[in-house]
């Protein structure tokens, strides 16, 4: 159980700086991959 | 497998995630992969430099700036760890550099001034530069300029205040603090032009060649 909680606090956890970097003009450094089809036009 | 694919399959199998999730989940681990690893190198090769504070400043100050503006960018994670902590480092230890040969107030302020006009006309001008794995609708398009220039503004009262408390404590760390942002604000509306296009892609296609050569990744 506390394993599955960690997991999901480091799967919201990306969730939250995937959302962030989709709203940006682009990426924090200087790659930019390809932005998956559900966060296009954020 | 690579690492990150074992991650992200871990992570999906275990909270059983859907396909557009697990791509979500995905795109944040390489965000917060790429932060974490310039963050480390900048902070550590900085650290041994010298000039810790200076180059984060420079690296967190274009990084930012970028988030609105966009821009140039490297073709691959490992190229894009190497010139981001390369620019920051080098223009870190340019800001201590010019500090040393102990500008006045004057020339300073007049560097300044150059420096932020010069970034407004092209921010205004350019921003935000969209990258074909990353197009901006109009909308967003708007958005992105007016946070751009709000940045802008931040930085150039910081950079400003600096130069008042240069001019009254003649404390040199308040000069190379302002060179700092402006460089790491030059170093980023560079990345807009396309004379930057242009080098970064040069530089981007010999270091694919050098280091990747064999089709290998870092």
């Amino acid at each position: 159980m506390k394993k599955f909680s960690i997991i999901a606090a480091i799967a919201t956890l990306f969730t939250l700086l995937a959302s962030l970097m989709a709203s940006s003009a682009c990426f924090f450094g200087w790659y930019q991959p390809e932005e998956p089809k559900t966060l296009k036009n954020k | 497998m690579p690492l990150r694919s074992k991650v992200i399959q871990n992570i999906s199998s275990r909270l059983d995630l859907t396909e557009d999730q697990s791509e979500v989940v995905e795109y944040g681990y390489i965000a917060f992969t790429q932060i974490l690893s310039t963050v480390l190198l900048v902070s550590v090769l900085g650290w041994l430099s010298g000039i810790l504070w200076q180059s984060l400043v420079v690296l967190f100050l274009s990084s930012i700036l970028r988030q609105f503006s966009g821009g140039a960018h490297a073709s691959r994670p490992g190229i894009c760890l190497l010139v981001g902590t390369s620019a920051s480092l080098l223009f870190a230890f340019l800001a201590k550099l010019i500090n040393r040969l102990g500008l006045s107030l004057a020339a300073t302020a007049a560097i300044a001034a150059v420096c932020l006009v010069l970034s407004y006309v092209l921010v205004y001008k350019k921003a935000p530069v969209a990258n074909p794995r990353k197009p901006i609708s109009a909308d967003k398009h708007k958005r992105m300029k007016k946070y751009s220039l709000i940045t802008l503004t931040v930085y150039s009262t910081v950079a400003s205040v600096l130069i008042i408390l240069y001019g009254y404590t003649r404390n040199p760390n308040f000069a190379e603090y302002m060179f700092c942002i402006l460089f790491g604000t030059i170093w980023q509306i560079f990345n807009l032009t396309l004379i930057g296009h242009r080098l970064l892609g040069k530089l981007d296609s010999v270091l694919n060649q050098i280091l990747f050569r064999k089709g290998e990744k870092v």
